[in-house]
């Protein structure tokens, strides 16, 4: 008999390769999230153990992360217009929802992916908000948030978490990376230096494609920087699985 | 004494199938319990048994037998029958203990061919008296050793049938059961099965043993095993019951089911007591999930119990001691110790420390049962892999582990006298052999916990000499009786065998003496007890040990009870190979590879290694499922939902994991391939299930 824990990671397994066969996997990956986000909701209303509950709230953080990447995908797939943004604005939700959870004190989770993923996304839906004074405002319900102070804010937060308990984490290098190039901080070449020192698996480097190729695609002043980093990560994913 | 008592005697039918029709076998047996009715095992066929019943003598009653018996062995041709409901106020049969030295008369009573009469068209079966003379010096040769008697006016053979399992009284004392007529002496001798040979037989001392110790047949539970000073106001028992209570959902979140609120609680002397308590606890400590030790003052029997268990359970096994010790106490430890994360139960600490108790059990079983969930070189006591190493190889000179005589003694200055006198008495004894070793003495570069736990299974020849009482001959001679078929040869210098009968000494030491008879030994040139314990062991490798007392135990009693009852399941050589491949990569990576950003394999930054590694563990997702998705029929999915389930979760991560992207043809044909099972798996699921084949139906 599988434990909660388990069945949550299968049927997030199960929805992350429907994810990967593209627009016709989407609505059972989605399917398969929404089971798994029942069973740790369930279990993490009914656990008083601690650790058991960061355990439960880690997962499902995770699994609204991966609604957001989903419902992100779906967008760039989409016929643009009105389908794509209410793709994203979905994403955006789910995002926040992991957000709330990862960040939330009680948990002691410490992770970057839904605190860096709810600012590309809004970046994809508004790409001028990257840079504006004002706080972009996407529906009453979702929280408005000013882009270039929330990444300033997050890239510290991440650095925090390098030099503490994600030490060597290629995802948080990954996650800054990106951050640093948002900010024009850095070149391709140095914002990844460090990802790529610690010679990752290649599904890191295609997680990191995922997130970088939409945003080179946008009309932004870093785009070419951004292209870079598209190039540079691609070249060493074609080394790695290069026999 | 008991003695021969009709009340005792039974008529034993057997009811079976014979092709298309039905046939049925008699023969005499005698109630050696309340419950228990020894009879020939040939008298009880093991297959296509219909029915069974037992017909008492004193009363002409048949009963019910349970149609499984409760021991069988068909070389001794014995069996031992549980009637339901018992005979009221039948005493024990009293047993012989020793070989006989002289000739002596014998008698019995049974239900020979020759005593049946007809009654009213149907065969009734009358007792025919019986008795000789058992010759002392026959019964040997080839195979096992017999009981020769010789019948006073006796009938042809074929009128024997019906005899066999009658009871052999010798005086008030039951000496085996007749097994046999040879044809060649026309009936006028039997053979029988000595009762000495039945004693020398674990599951026989076993199936004779009151109920005792029996274990929680669900769930998880937790084994404590109290030393015998079960030192401190609170037991180990009462904190871990108390540890249980406190962190009830804890637990049962990481060991994935309910953990029985109380643990079993043994006290070591208890074990000792008789050899089938002993044989009852072996078999708990094989098959307990967990157990916590109290190894306080490292006695000698939990000692042995420890090494036992180090042989039957990778884990998960916790040793604690009422002591808080020292650094220095520490390092002072039993080499074999040294290894093991000693635990506190004693109140040496504040409910608040974490060394407390309260809060360290828990947390000590948590850790353990996850670590040994994920990693399948789990280990919290030696000996459990070295002992499973192979064959060992011979050197140039053909000498090996199995060829050595090994001796399991101190090493202090004050035992060099002793391991000279035993190693001259060996050498003299076994002049062409390897030389006696202790471990110290053995040049192998090899790990010395490696080497010599190897040599204590492998070893033709083991010595293990009690004199001292060291924890570290006990734990060992633990292992040795736990994991090789020729028992130790046991021995103790006779100033300690006297000291430990004497009054201040642990009541267990006495009662380890009753059960594994050490041979005491003077340190001196003209004393032969050590040869003649030599004798008894050159008896054993040939397959004739001597007699036993009931106090005894068979030299191979524990190696059979735990090759009967340890958890085989749990030995990852008997893994099929999908599941082995998946636990190669997940071992060492997690069961979610993607949720951690670090490697944890070490010098995995280097990029061709990486590179390596990754393809290393693709090539195993993929080697897995051709292995699963090719082994059984496509009908079999359709009727079996545990192989579908199986099925999907292997799809699902040789997907995720084994081709995440693949950007050669035949690969992204494959991943398309297992989406396509996918689909068609999901498909199965939908539709009624049409029949169940489940684990046991697939071959």
């Amino acid at each position: 008999m599988p434990t909660e824990i388990e069945r949550i990671r299968e049927f997030k397994t199960g929805a992350k390769n429907q994810r990967d066969r593209g627009t016709k996997g989407y609505p059972r990956a989605l399917s398969s999230l929404q089971d798994a986000i029942a069973i740790a909701r369930d279990a993490l209303a009914q656990s008083t153990v601690a650790e058991y509950r960061k355990q439960l709230a880690a997962e499902l953080s995770d699994c609204f992360g991966l609604v957001g990447g989903i419902q992100r995908r779906w967008a760039d797939e989409s016929s643009g217009g009105d389908d794509r943004a209410a793709h994203l604005v979905a994403s955006i939700r789910a995002y926040d929802e992991g957000f709330g959870i990862e960040s939330d004190p009680q948990y002691g989770i410490v992770n970057s992916y839904n605190l860096v993923n709810r600012l590309v996304v809004r970046i994809l839906l508004v790409p001028a908000a990257l840079g504006a004074p004002d706080p972009l405002v996407v529906a009453p319900e979702i929280a408005s948030l000013n882009l270039t102070h929330e990444l300033e804010q997050a890239s510290t937060t991440i650095r925090q978490q390098l030099v503490g308990p994600r030490r060597g984490d290629y995802w948080a290098m990954a996650d800054l990376a990106l951050i640093e190039i948002l900010l024009g901080r850095a070149s391709a070449a140095v914002a990844y230096a460090d990802f790529i020192g610690t010679s990752p698996p290649d599904f890191a480097y295609t997680s990191a494609l995922a997130s970088l190729r939409p945003l080179a695609a946008l009309p932004l002043q870093r785009a070419s920087v951004l292209d870079e980093a598209v190039h540079l990560l691609e070249g060493q994913l074609q080394r790695l699985r290069a026999r | 004494m008991p003695g021969f008592a009709n009340e005792q005697l039974v008529l034993v039918k057997a009811s079976f199938t014979v092709g298309d029709g039905k046939s049925f076998s008699v023969g005499t047996g005698y109630f050696v319990t309340a419950d228990l009715v020894l009879t020939a095992s040939h008298v009880v066929p093991e297959q296509y048994l219909i029915d069974l019943e037992v017909r008492t003598e004193s009363d002409g009653q048949w009963r019910a037998v349970v149609p499984k018996p409760v021991w069988r062995d068909a070389v001794l041709d014995a069996v031992l029958l549980r009637v339901h409901p018992p005979l009221d106020a039948t005493p024990d049969a009293a047993w012989i203990e020793t070989d006989f030295e002289d000739d002596v008369g014998w008698k019995s009573s049974a239900y020979p061919e020759a005593g049946k009469v007809s009654n009213e068209g149907k065969p009734a079966w009358k007792t025919v008296g019986l008795g000789g003379t058992l010759h002392a010096h026959g019964g040997g040769g080839q195979g096992p050793r017999e009981l020769e008697l010789t019948v006073e006016a006796p009938p042809p053979a074929e009128q024997w049938a019906g005899i066999s399992g009658a009871p052999v009284f010798v005086g008030d004392r039951l000496a085996g059961l007749i097994k046999e007529v040879p044809k060649s002496f026309q009936g006028g001798r039997v053979a029988a099965a000595p009762a000495t040979a039945l004693f020398q037989n674990h599951g026989f001392r076993l199936a004779l043993s009151p109920p005792w110790l029996e274990a929680p047949s669900q769930g998880i539970w937790v084994l404590v095993v109290h030393s015998e000073s079960n030192k401190g106001k609170t037991t180990l028992g009462d904190w871990v019951d108390g540890a249980l209570a406190k962190d009830t959902k804890a637990l049962k979140s990481v060991l994935g089911a309910e953990l029985q609120p109380k643990a079993v609680r043994v006290r070591i002397t208890d074990a000792l007591e008789s050899p089938g308590h002993w044989l009852r606890f072996a078999s708990v400590l094989c098959s307990a999930p967990i157990a916590i030790f109290d190894a306080t003052g490292f006695e000698p029997a939990v000692m042995l119990a420890l090494g036992v268990r180090a042989v039957v359970r990778r884990g998960v096994t916790l040793t604690s001691t009422a002591d808080v010790l020292t650094p220095m106490q520490l390092s002072q430890l039993p080499f074999n110790i040294q290894e093991t994360k000693l635990i506190h139960h004693g109140s040496g600490y504040k409910p608040t420390e974490v060394e407390h108790p309260l809060m360290r059990i828990p947390a000590a079983i948590k850790t353990g049962w996850q670590e040994l969930k994920s990693q399948p070189n789990y280990l919290d006591l030696p000996a459990y892999d070295a002992v499973r190493s192979p064959y060992p190889t011979p050197d140039a000179d053909g000498h090996s582990a199995v060829t050595r005589i090994l001796v399991l003694c101190p090493f202090g200055e004050n035992h060099e006298s002793n391991w000279k006198h035993v190693a001259n008495v060996l050498y003299a004894h076994y002049p062409a052999a390897q030389e006696p070793a202790r471990m110290l003495d053995v040049a192998s570069p090899r790990l010395v916990g490696q080497a010599l736990y190897e040599g204590i299974r492998w070893a033709g020849t083991c010595v293990a000499d009690w004199t001292g009482w060291r924890a570290n001959v006990f734990f060992e001679l633990g292992v040795r009786i736990g994991c090789a078929d020729i028992g130790p040869i046991n021995l103790i210098e006779r100033a300690a065998a006297e000291a430990a009968n004497a009054s201040g000494a642990l009541t267990q030491q006495r009662l380890l003496m009753a059960l594994l008879r050490p041979t005491a030994y003077l340190d001196a040139d003209e004393d032969d007890a050590v040869e003649t314990a030599l004798l008894v062991h050159d008896a054993i490798v040939k397959q004739r040990p001597p007699a036993l007392v009931a106090g005894q135990l068979p030299h191979d009693a524990t190696f059979r009870t735990c090759r009967d009852c340890f958890e085989w399941k749990l030995e990852h050589i008997t893994a099929e190979p999908h599941e082995l491949l998946r636990s190669s990569i997940e071992a060492p990576f997690g069961k979610d590879p993607q949720a951690g950003g670090r490697s944890p394999i070490l010098f995995s930054a280097n990029a061709d290694y990486r590179k390596e590694l990754d393809h290393s563990v693709k090539e195993r997702w993929i080697a897995a499922w051709y292995y699963l998705s090719n082994r059984f029929p496509k009908d079999y999915w359709s009727k079996d939902r545990a192989l579908r389930a199986e099925l999907r979760r292997l799809c699902n991560d040789v997907l995720q994991f084994g081709l995440p992207a693949p950007n050669e043809a035949h690969l992204i044909a494959l991943r398309d391939q297992i989406f396509d099972l996918v689909d068609e798996i999901e498909e199965f699921d939908q539709q009624p299930t049409t029949g169940k084949l489940g684990d046991a139906n697939r071959d």
